[in-house]
This record gives structure tokens, C-alpha cells and sequence, in this order.
């Protein structure tokens, strides 16, 4: 249980707690009236001096001693930020944090969010100018999508059954794609993503300057020796560098410390030889999101 | 060493119709805006390069623009 659990799990993970999906929520946390401004802007928050520094090379300031670090502290408190419940600041993602999830707990989450709609990726859109409708919206986002034009695909934004959507993001996850849920604003629940590096701008500020936009999910993969016939199919799944193939042993090895718990790897391995383990059994592991 | 990338925007003015330095990119590093979120107008679009320490310096963007319109210095 990560910290969002504790605060908004009742009792189960965040992500699986019914309320997060109400319109009730939704009104609330002005969810509508956030998102509309963030996606709306979604390439100029990347763009401009947004989190108080400019995305033109954060890394040189990142990189300077002290004032670096308390750069960051300050960027990461806006990710987590609870109050004004209805009021913060879309063009700094206050409050707009995502998680990595398994496959498995992505459909329970389909399951309780409604309406569902499939939009453009708003990351694949604004670094490769790709129409991709990968996104699945929910609730408030899916109402609001229908205002901006970019995001709507060319199919039209058609609302999806359940066990269409968990079919799609099966076939999503086939390809390699990972699963992300995300606030919008915490602790409304508004999009469930098929992600991948580069184009994803979370990750990117995830892996490249340890910014906790994207938090690491809640099962780390673990590897059952006895299991394994190195048939190597696991070796380009991770897009976490979490996951080595040791060509000597034959055998894959996974990096927990390194580990989003994205499961791909276990998805796609054919002799079920890797387990996605619970973060929270690992007295290491626990913490570390 | 500090690197910029500068697009020439009398040479770009049309970046969603070619789309290719974004395309290349290993690093997905640009990003194409436009003030106006909703312009209608593909001339008021823009490419620019955010995360411009990210950039590796490979030069596949200045050489895939058919109009010489990117600088990296
Ligand atoms: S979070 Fe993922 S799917 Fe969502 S907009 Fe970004 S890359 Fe696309
Ligand atoms: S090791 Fe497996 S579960 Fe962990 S990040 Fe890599 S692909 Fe995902
Ligand atoms: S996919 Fe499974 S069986 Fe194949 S090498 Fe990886 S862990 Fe072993
Ligand atoms: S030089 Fe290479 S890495 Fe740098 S912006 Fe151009 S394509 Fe991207
Ligand atoms: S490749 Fe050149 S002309 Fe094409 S969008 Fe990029 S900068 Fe503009």
C-alpha cells in the first residue's frame, strides 16, 4: 500500500476504492473544470517554466548542488498536493499523479469507472504529432475530452462496454504498452493509460529526473528459476531497465530496486516463471515508490 | 556542455503538415504547440524541443528537415 492507498484506499489500494470514480468525486475536486484547463495546455505545461523552472534542460538545473535538490523536493510536493480540494493548479499537476498497475488490477479498475471513452494519447500527440487512441478516459475526462478537438479520434469518441475496453488494453499490453491509472485532481480518479518510453512525458521525468510523477506500482516482479527455459522472450519487455538477460545462466534477472511492477515481462513470459510479488511483503521494497 | 536547439520558424511554418524532426527523434524531444491551443491555423503551430539536456546530439533531426530549418548548438 502506497501512500495514496492509506489516504484514499478505505481500506484497499486507491485505485480499487469505488468512490474515487463518483461524479459525486468528480464535482468535488472541480475535476471537470482541471482537466479541461490541463489538456487543454497539456503541451505548454511541458513547454513553459512550469513547475517554477523551464522544461528547456531541467537537468542543468537539477544537477546544481542544493539548490537542485530542494528544486525537486518542491516540483514533487505539487504532484502530491491535497488542498484546496477544489482549486489546484492544473498547469503545475498539482494533485495529477499516476501509478504503474499490472494488467490484472487495470481491468478491476474498468470495472468501476464509468462512463469509459477512448481518446488520443495526449503525449504521443504532442512529441510525435500521432493521432493514437489509447488513452481510456474516464468520467469527468471523458466528458470533457468532446471540447478539444485533438484529442477526440477520428473515429469519433464512441463510449466503450467493459469488457471491451479489458480486451483493449490486453492487446495493449501485448504490444508492450504499460498500464498507468491517474489522478485527476486526487483523489478523483480520471484516466487509465497505455504508455510507452519515450513518448510519455511522466515517465520521462520519472526516469530521467527522478521527479515522482509516475509512482512505481504495487507488485515487484520475481523470477521462478525452475520455471524458466530461457526461451528470452521477456528480454525487450521492460522498459524500465529492470530487467537483464544473462546470457551465461540463461535465465533473465530483475532489479527489484529498478522494478516499476508493470508486469509485461510476466505477461508475456509462456511458462508463467515470473510472479508478480506484493511490494508491501518486502521490508526493503515497501517504501520505495 | 549545454545544448540548444533552435527551429527557424520563417523556414518552419508548417510543422504538423511534415512532422518529421518529431517523428525521428530517439528521444521524442519535441513538442509541437501552439499559443492558441485550438487554432485551427497550422501556421500557428510550432515545433520546439523541451528536456534539451536529454538531447544526445545524434543530429538525426537536422539532417532528416527538408527545409534546414533546425540549429543545435
Ligand atoms: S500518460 Fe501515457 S497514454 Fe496517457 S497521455 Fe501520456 S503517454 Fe499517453
Ligand atoms: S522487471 Fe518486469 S515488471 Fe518490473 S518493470 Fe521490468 S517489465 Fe515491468
Ligand atoms: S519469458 Fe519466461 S521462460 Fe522465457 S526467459 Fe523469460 S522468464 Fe524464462
Ligand atoms: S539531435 Fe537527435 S536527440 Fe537531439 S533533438 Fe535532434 S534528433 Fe533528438
Ligand atoms: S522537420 Fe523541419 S520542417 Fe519539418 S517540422 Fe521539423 S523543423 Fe519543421
Amino acid at each position: 500500500m502506497c501512500e495514496f492507498c492509506f489516504k484514499h484506499g478505505a481500506g484497499k489500494k486507491w485505485y480499487l476504492n469505488s468512490r474515487n470514480y463518483l461524479a459525486e468525486t468528480a464535482q468535488e475536486t472541480g475535476a471537470h473544470e482541471y482537466i479541461f484547463e490541463l489538456w487543454k495546455q497539456f503541451e505548454k505545461v511541458y513547454l513553459q517554466k512550469i513547475y517554477g523552472i523551464s522544461m528547456k534542460g531541467p537537468g542543468y538545473r537539477f544537477s546544481m548542488p542544493l539548490v537542485g535538490r530542494a528544486m525537486k523536493t518542491y516540483i514533487n510536493s505539487w504532484f502530491t498536493k491535497e488542498k484546496p480540494l477544489n482549486g489546484r493548479n492544473p498547469r503545475r499537476g498539482e494533485g495529477h499523479p499516476g501509478q504503474v498497475v499490472m494488467l490484472d488490477d487495470a481491468k478491476k479498475i474498468l470495472e468501476l469507472a464509468s462512463p469509459i471513452l477512448r481518446v488520443n494519447c495526449a503525449c504521443r500527440n504532442m512529441t510525435r504529432g500521432i493521432k493514437d487512441p489509447c488513452c481510456i478516459a474516464f468520467g469527468a475526462l471523458a466528458e470533457t475530452v468532446p471540447k478539444l478537438p485533438r484529442y477526440i479520434p477520428d473515429k469519433g469518441a464512441e463510449p466503450m462496454h467493459v469488457d471491451e475496453a479489458q480486451e483493449f488494453i490486453e492487446e495493449m499490453n501485448t504490444a508492450g504498452r504499460i498500464q498507468t491509472v491517474w489522478f485527476g485532481p486526487m483523489p478523483y480518479i480520471a484516466a487509465l493509460c497505455s504508455c510507452e518510453r519515450p513518448e510519455c512525458a511522466a515517465a520521462t521525468i520519472r526516469m530521467e529526473y527522478g521527479l515522482n510523477s509516475l509512482y512505481k506500482g504495487e507488485y515487484i516482479a520475481k523470477v521462478d528459476f525452475s520455471k524458466c527455459t530461457g526461451c528470452k522472450i521477456c528480454a525487450s519487455r521492460c522498459d524500465f531497465g529492470a530487467l537483464s538477460f544473462n546470457d551465461g545462466m540463461n535465465v533473465p534477472f530483475i532489479n527489484a530496486w529498478q522494478c516499476f511492477g508493470c508486469g509485461l515481462c510476466s505477461t508475456a513470459c509462456p511458462e508463467n516463471a515470473i510472479e508478480m510479488v506484493d511490494r508491501n511483503e518486502n521490508p526493503l521494497l515497501k517504501d520505495v515508490w | 556542455m549545454k545544448t540548444s536547439i533552435i527551429v527557424d520558424y520563417n523556414k518552419c511554418t508548417e510543422p504538423l503538415s511534415c512532422k518529421k524532426c518529431m517523428q525521428i527523434c530517439p528521444g521524442a524531444l519535441f513538442i509541437c504547440y501552439s499559443p492558441d491551443y485550438e487554432s485551427n491555423d497550422p501556421t500557428e503551430w510550432r515545433v520546439d524541443v523541451a528536456f534539451t539536456d536529454l538531447c544526445t546530439r545524434c543530429n538525426d533531426c537536422v539532417d532528416v528537415c527538408p527545409l534546414d530549418a533546425i540549429t543545435i548548438k
